[in-house]
């Protein structure tokens, strides 16, 4: 008995030292390990958008190595994902996702072991990878790889299946992390430098109560049973328009992108509010500015944004 | 006083040649033959082990009074395996393109049968200056072979022998022929190219002991 209390003594007093030794060299070694991984990926991380200053979060995850983040200002603007998995004759394949607004925008193979020349390797191909961008990361989320047949390369499936599995693998990763950044109030400070932005129920307002903004987004029949998309924000200072901005839409014809125009927006910048509280569009014809001739669909939809943020804001004033 | 001193001398000539762990008791050959590709690999691996085969003797001498018989095997691994760990943070921090081409072999250091044979045949039974020059001994000898493999195996078979990162020798233009076809052969740089050079140089080895000996 006496024996095994001596040799547990020991052997706990080493383990001990030898922490002592590990936790100082790891201490020591932990800042300059970390530099030198965002070096090695700098120059990838860097081809996505050098205007940002890349960090590496303390995450480590079974087959996702690192993960980065692009910061502008403080505020995170692109997430990166450095995953390995095996692929054919287990040969590992190292790859980059980058995630910006929840949407991929960029997938990089770093590097790839035992992949067959001109078979498995066809996973660097640009046009395949290229594939990838604008999907929602959300779409491999908790899902098996055998859901994303359409996605693998015919003779390749081993290959490609590793890089669709890495994609499982950052949107799970991704889903758990990710900070939901206000895109609304980013954009706000980005126009308004020197105001600051509050977010209330519907709209924000600024801290000395002069900027109202509001962001609406409506979903509008085209034709047939085609919907079209159009997102805007506006912002009124004095119960005057200061400020209009098309966020997103969802047309690119010609015609559907008219309302886009930095002089069809600027013709509402310095009207009254009092020009659209309570209008309908049946009020304004294709003679006034905002209705235009040829886009009357899409300038219909927009001019029912516009009033509607006037009737929000009359709104939010009245109370 | 002088008496020991030529002792220490001994023990560390000792471990370059007369017992040197690759040429004499053929002991951890597995990265003499796997890592021996280039020159910087080999002087990269040497280092190392000397780092951990010096220090572990260091640790074991200092505590061979107090380590007990029964659990002596498991305890040089803990304190090798540390020395191997810190090794793989050093390298890992300030040299970053040799952890890489070292790998495995790093981590590998720690069932290397030479570090564990010098801790319980040496710095087990002796004090902490001898255990230090057996290990500078034996790790000298060790590196030396390593470097030396590398060197023929880098020179055979790509016809550069790199010192250290830029640092090369590089004899492609002289030894190329006039329908530029290169006398050097990839195949040193496979397996079979390390067991062949590494079995001349011992054969080479022990012809000269052999022809001393006669002497």
């Amino acid at each position: 008995m006496n024996k095994i209390i001596k040799y547990a003594l020991t052997l706990g007093v080493l383990s001990l030292f030898v922490s002592i030794i590990l936790f100082v060299t790891y201490f020591i070694t932990k800042p300059i390990i970390d530099e030198q991984e965002i070096k090695e990926v700098l120059n990838y991380l860097n081809e996505v958008d050098d205007s940002l200053k890349w960090e590496k979060m303390d995450i480590k995850e079974n087959e996702v190595e690192a993960v980065y983040t692009g910061k502008k200002e403080g505020i995170i603007k692109i997430y990166s994902f450095k995953t390995k998995t095996v692929g054919y004759g287990s040969g590992d394949i190292v790859s980059l996702t980058f995630i910006e607004n929840a949407l991929i925008k960029k997938v990089k193979i770093i590097s790839m072991f035992n992949q067959t020349s001109g078979i498995g390797t066809q996973i660097e191909n640009e046009e395949y990878l290229n594939s990838f961008i604008g999907n929602e990361i959300n779409k491999y989320h908790l899902k098996e790889v055998d859901e994303f047949k359409e996605e693998l390369i015919s003779g390749a499936t081993i290959s490609s299946s590793a890089l669709i599995k890495a994609l499982i693998k950052v949107s799970n990763l991704y889903e758990e992390i990710k900070i939901d950044v206000d895109l609304y109030l980013e954009k706000l400070n980005s126009l308004y430098e020197n105001i600051s932005f509050t977010k209330k129920s519907n709209y924000y307002i600024s801290d000395d109560k002069q900027y109202y903004a509001f962001f609406l987004d409506d979903k509008y029949l085209l034709y047939g049973d085609n919907y079209a998309s159009l997102s805007i924000m506006l912002v009124i200072k004095d119960e005057l328009i200061d400020n209009v901005e098309v966020l997103k839409n969802s047309q690119t014809s010609e015609y559907g992108i008219k309302i886009n125009e930095e002089s069809y927006l600027n013709s509402y910048k310095g009207k009254k509010v009092e020009e659209y509280y309570g209008k309908n569009i049946s009020d304004f014809s294709t003679e006034d500015f905002e209705i235009i001739s040829s886009s009357t669909i899409t300038s219909s939809a927009f001019l029912k944004l516009v009033i509607d943020a006037c009737n929000n804001y009359k709104e939010v004033k009245n109370e | 006083m002088n008496e020991e001193r030529v002792g220490i001398k001994d023990i560390f000539l000792k471990g370059i040649f007369k017992e040197n762990p690759i040429l004499v008791n053929l002991l951890g050959i597995c990265p003499a033959l796997a890592i021996t590709t280039s020159f910087q690999n080999a002087l990269a691996m040497g280092i190392s082990f000397i780092f951990v085969l010096v220090f572990s003797n260091i640790i074991i001498s200092l505590m061979r009074k107090l380590i007990p018989y029964e659990i002596r095997i498991p305890i040089y691994i803990v304190i090798i395996a540390t020395f191997v760990t810190v090794v793989d943070l050093l390298l890992q921090a300030f040299l970053i393109d040799v952890y890489d081409n070292l790998g495995i072999f790093i981590s590998l250091i720690v069932v290397n049968c030479v570090v564990l044979g010098r801790v319980e045949s040496f710095a087990s039974k002796n004090n902490v200056i001898d255990s230090i020059f057996d290990g500078l001994g034996v790790g000298f000898g060790y590196t030396l072979i390593l470097c030396l493999v590398a060197s023929i195996r880098e020179f055979l078979g790509s016809g550069v022998i790199t010192i250290w990162s830029d640092l090369k020798i590089d004899v492609n233009q002289i030894f190329r022929n006039e329908n530029n076809i290169r006398i050097f052969s990839k195949f040193f740089l496979s397996p079979a190219g390390a067991f062949i050079v590494l079995g001349v140089i011992i054969g080479i080895f022990n012809a000269i002991k052999n022809k001393r000996s006669r002497v």
